[in-house]
């Protein structure tokens, strides 16, 4: 005779377990509004094609309207502005970032140019610099920004210009581009 | 606990209803896909004898080409509370039995709703919890790895499976925001199976609720993802379990008769990105057999199954490198004590490069080794069923993505 299986109709105690503390996880959550943010659709795993070539190509298409307005100008993984912008979101935020040490006199994030006042650093009191920065499109690409700092000494009572070390405009563009990774890394890390 | 997990779900639902004002957006329809192209030489051990393929017995070629596309519907909009809502809809060319292979079914289907600070839910038949939120390492997208479908071999462990490998049964999956770097993802399934199925079901017939495949499947996954001095940093642990399928084991002349109650699967993974380069690992085992993690019961008695899988990827401009090496093991008992074997070691080794001609176009090549001591699926051409079998492919193709 055969024994008939025991034919489970519930999750079994090491499921309830499983189930009450991601419970318990989602309450403790919930209770840190201020902090949270919903992860894009780019930060799961996919099982289709479409989704993992789009990412190996740094393409973030959302696919072609059909019906509707598009609102949305979603910022996708290495491609596309995030919401408002018409530059890559990581570039336009890692200058804002790189920049943020001098005052700000413009900044445009669908043109993606970003213009600073003059600034004088503490230790040199005699100088002082401005910097314009354009991020040139929405992917995230090395040759995606530019630099372009000004100097100025003063001589006589009066500021005049002189010029700068090309490896400072390279040295800053690094410097973007280092922080641009940082956050694409946070951002993912799939 | 059925009732428990409706309830929070209930809970979250009206929560999230419970935002702030925003602007509401009417849905937006959209038509995504993809179309694949690739050519493939194959060495396979089991070629050198014949194989069955109906009505006569013959060696198969050793190359072929292959075509793949999917059209996906998405929709999405904005609720005047500000909650994101939507729907996937995924048709495809799933080399329908019968239909000349070019037949279009339905992959995966699925409604959504999202809060900027509750997290997402979705409903439908997609991927579970545990699959979406794994770390796992730099590793092949699906077209790299042809010898998958071109030599079709069936049955065998895969290392670059990940839990549940995707599978779709109709489920609900809470995904949570992210918080302090961490995040968190439960999903559950009642019964296996997806899409409508049977309509009008009888008592003699198919009905929905028929116990034939895994049951009350709950997966979960947490992950940790930082930056430490520009080095990004991701960390997790995931895990399935569920009930294998009772009518399956009912009887002695059943597939699964000696098959244990449960089918559990547990990974972690850990990943380390640096100026292009990516590093990972993952260590998974748990009570399940066959080709995918956490989807088939083990034998009564028999050892757990594991697997680890390592990768590296390195990005520069246009150019992606991926490399995989990962071994894997399966007791050679089964459910079924007629079909008792070796136990079964897998080794995988391979790597391969695409380079982006245009955003969402692709070109691509890789080079696949696998090797199986102790063959797990039944006897394929000069193979025998415990038998060992060498796999070599390499492929080169092109994808468009839109």
């Amino acid at each position: 005779m055969t024994s008939q299986p025991q034919i489970p109709s519930a999750p079994s105690p090491a499921g309830a377990r499983l189930l009450a503390a991601f419970t318990a996880l989602a309450l403790l959550a919930g209770c840190g509004a201020g902090q949270l943010r919903t992860p894009g659709d780019d930060e799961y795993n996919v099982s289709n094609r479409r989704d993992e070539a789009l990412r190996l190509s740094g393409s973030a298409s959302d696919g072609i309207l059909i019906f509707g307005t598009d609102r949305t100008r979603r910022g996708g993984a290495d491609a596309g502005g995030g919401p408002g912008l018409g530059v890559n979101a990581f570039l336009w935020r890692a200058t804002l970032d790189t920049l943020s040490f001098m005052p700000l006199v413009s900044a445009d994030p669908f043109g993606g140019v970003i213009i600073t006042d003059w600034y004088s650093p503490p230790q040199a009191s005699g100088e002082r610099f401005k910097a314009t920065a354009y991020v040139l499109g929405r992917q995230l690409r090395s040759d995606g920004v530019r630099v372009q700092v000004f100097r100025q000494v003063q001589q006589g009572g009066q500021w005049l210009d002189v010029p700068t070390a090309s490896s400072t405009n390279t040295e800053m563009e690094d410097r973007v581009l280092t922080r641009a990774r940082e956050l694409r890394v946070m951002s993912a890390g799939r | 606990m059925r009732k428990l997990l409706l309830g929070t779900t209930a809970v979250v639902g009206a929560a999230l209803l419970s935002t702030g004002a925003s602007a509401q957006e009417a849905p937006t329809v959209r038509i995504g896909g993809y179309m694949d192209f690739s050519y493939t030489f194959l060495s396979d051990t089991a070629d050198r004898g014949t194989q069955t393929f109906s009505p006569t017995a013959r060696r198969p070629r050793t190359s072929d080409f292959r075509s793949d596309m999917e059209v996906h519907v998405l929709v999405s909009g904005k609720t005047a509370g500000g909650i994101t809502y939507g729907a996937r809809i995924e048709f495809q060319n799933d080399n329908i039995p019968g239909s000349g292979q070019t037949a279009v079914d339905t992959d995966e289907t699925w409604l959504f709703v999202s809060s900027p600070t509750l997290g997402t839910v979705r409903f439908g038949d997609t991927d579970a919890a545990a699959f979406v939120m794994q770390v796992r390492p730099p590793r092949y997208p699906a077209f790299y790895r042809p010898s998958w479908y071109v030599a079709r071999p069936g049955g065998f462990n895969y290392v670059n499976s990940g839990l549940t490998d995707g599978s779709d049964i109709t489920k609900i999956t809470y995904m949570s925001p992210q918080f302090a770097g961490f995040d968190f993802g439960v999903s559950y399934a009642v019964n296996g199976n997806e899409g409508p199925r049977n309509n009008n079901g009888t008592t003699t017939g198919l009905i929905d609720r028929d116990r034939q495949g895994r049951q009350n499947e709950i997966t979960a996954a947490i992950r940790y993802r930082g930056n430490f001095s520009g080095v990004g940093v991701a960390a997790g642990f995931a895990m399935t379990h569920a009930e294998s399928g009772a009518n399956q084991r009912a009887a002695a002349s059943l597939v699964n008769a000696g098959a244990r109650n449960t089918i559990t699967s547990y990974g972690a993974g850990l990943t380390a990105s640096f100026q292009g380069f990516t590093f990972g690992g993952e260590y998974v085992f748990g009570n399940y057999r066959g080709a995918s993690v956490g989807t088939a019961p083990t034998a009564r008695g028999a050892d757990m199954s594991w697997h680890y899988l390592l990768g590296a990827s390195y990005t520069f401009s246009p150019v992606t490198i991926t490399a995989n090496f990962g071994q894997g093991f399966q007791d050679g008992r089964r459910p079924t004590a007629a079909a008792t074997v070796r136990d079964m070691r897998h080794t995988h080794v391979g790597v391969g490069a695409s380079y982006t001609i245009a955003p969402g176009l692709l070109g691509y090549i890789s080079y696949e080794y696998q090797r199986f001591r102790g063959w797990p699926g039944s006897s394929v051409g000069s193979v025998a069923a415990g038998g060992n079998r060498t796999m070599q492919a390499l492929t080169v193709g092109t994808t468009l993505s839109f």
